[in-house]
């Protein structure tokens, strides 16, 4: 295995750092080991102060500069707590987010399935609700009833869903 | 099947989402977040469960006692407009306004991990008549916090392990739960310190995987944990040693004598007696009545228990735990 910092030396120094609550592994040579004892600074000596993000430029301009339209959350807010302040968030700091969900899942990527089909299930259900009440209020029984049927038919079909 | 064995005391699982269109909790504007409060209470009317409502103006020693048994967060209960909603015996619970708009608790007594889920789910169901929630198919369901993103689905089972405690295994099964993503964190706890050898299995991933697939790892990793420890139980029963016998008599002599005992202490030694017991060194005594005991004992709880009395101070809340206890005992 090679040294983290000069990358051109076998690492024989093996050990993990702790960056704002988020552990890194870090292997070095004897060499750099040296020379991070001399000078005990090993946050900027591998030049990651900030844990959440990767180091390349894209991600330095959004921490540097981004805020949300909607919330008025900054980058550098974000970094400090680690929360996000609404839906648009997610789109905003995007790059940011990438890394640190990789971190705490193994994966980044949401498995759609049962969830999704239950949620576009749950949006039938609530727009033949309102047609429902549109019929009663033009007392137009027949059509309720049958309003009535298929919305008992979907949450008969959501419930068999949700069964694990 | 392993959902009858006793070590399993319950199964949690929580479930947040936050209304689409709003800003999340923490960034949200005092009139934002009393509306969204009085609009899922009003939603929470449709479900059919038996409601009570807590908030920062609640009777603080109730709020600290739903609190030690992890059902309120107490540091948030000071926040305005954050609210708790407990239902059916406190097996469900609605939070509003805390991390996230809405959080949904159901805990439930035994290993049935998918039967809670299916309880959220419905009550889910009933509040998304009202409510669009905010979600995104790349990410899943938004929250405010990134490690809840995407299922935002938290499985929890609250297992009691004595004996694996006893020969000091739980540093090892946390390290390779780790490996599933799953953790295994003490339930009773202060400071660095954990006492009667209840823990709590979670989930921790909630992207890459659905939900269904977590709630079999976490129902998987609970039997396995409960399999491990009747083991434990019985090779403890066949070879305990002089010492740990010594100290579980001792353990037994004290609960049934104290006239005075801390909630640490009481803790410990009950874990210990229900070891005894489950291991058939100790008979005659009811592990159910003493495990339930367990969540029962804290200040707050045994305060809330004689909240008619004017005065409580530490001695006879220590009394009063000693009481209860020899009372089980007996």
């Amino acid at each position: 295995m090679l040294c983290d910092k000069c990358m051109s030396n076998e690492a024989c120094f093996h050990f993990t750092l702790i960056v704002n609550g988020e552990a890194k592994q870090v292997n070095l040579c004897e060499s750099c080991a040296y020379k991070l004892r001399e000078n005990y600074a090993p946050e900027d000596f591998f030049g990651f102060t900030e844990s959440t993000a990767d180091s390349d430029e894209h991600s330095q301009n959004q921490k540097s500069g981004a805020v949300c339209g909607v919330c008025g959350l900054t980058s550098e807010k974000y970094i400090e707590t680690g929360l996000l302040g609404c839906e648009n968030c997610y789109e905003v700091f995007d790059e940011l987010i990438e890394p640190v969900l990789l971190k705490v899942n193994g994966r980044s990527d949401y498995i759609t399935g049962d969830e999704l089909t239950s949620i576009s299930l749950l949006a039938e259900i609530k727009g033949f609700r309102k047609k429902l009440n549109c019929a009663i209020e033009n007392e137009d029984f027949e059509a309720a009833a049958k309003f009535r049927d298929k919305i008992k038919e979907l949450i008969h079909s959501s419930a068999e869903k949700s069964n694990v | 099947m392993c959902s009858d064995f006793s070590p399993v005391l319950f199964s949690q699982v929580e479930l947040r989402r936050n209304i689409s269109g709003l800003c999340f909790p923490s960034a949200l504007d005092d009139t934002g977040k009393a509306e969204v409060n009085e609009r899922v209470r009003v939603s929470c009317t449709k479900i059919a469960r038996n409601f009570s409502y807590f908030d920062k103006n609640s009777e603080r020693n109730t709020l600290s006692s739903l609190s030690e048994l992890k059902l309120i967060d107490s540091a948030i209960m000071k926040n305005d407009y954050t609210g708790y909603l407990l239902g059916d015996n406190n097996n469900c619970v609605i939070a509003i306004n805390e991390e996230d708009h809405i959080k949904i608790t159901i805990r439930q007594k035994g290993l049935s991990v998918q039967d809670v889920y299916k309880q959220a789910k419905e009550i889910e169901k009933i509040l998304a008549e009202d409510f669009s929630f905010a979600f995104s198919e790349r990410r899943g369901y938004l929250t405010e916090s990134l490690k809840n993103t995407g299922n935002a689905c938290i499985f929890s089972v609250i297992i009691h392990l004595p004996a694996m405690g006893a020969k000091r295994m739980i540093a090892a099964q946390q390290e390779a739960l780790s490996l599933f993503q799953s953790e295994l964190v003490p339930f009773f706890k202060e400071g660095k310190t954990d006492y009667g050898n209840v823990y709590i299995l979670r989930s921790k991933a909630n992207l890459g995987e659905s939900t269904q697939k977590t709630a079999s790892k976490i129902y998987r990793s609970a039997c396995d944990l409960a399999a491990s420890e009747k083991y434990q139980r019985e090779i403890f029963s066949l070879n305990a040693s002089l010492v740990q016998l010594d100290a579980i008599y001792r353990a037994y002599g004290i609960l049934k004598n104290a006239r005075l005992i801390s909630y640490e202490e009481a803790l410990k030694l009950l874990s210990a007696v229900i070891l005894a017991s489950e291991s058939g060194i100790i008979e005659n005594i009811s592990t159910k009545a003493l495990t339930e005991l367990m969540f029962k004992l804290s200040p707050a709880a045994i305060y809330e228990m004689y909240k008619d009395n004017s005065y409580f101070d530490r001695a006879q809340i220590s009394y009063a735990r000693a009481a209860l206890i020899r009372n089980s005992l007996s």
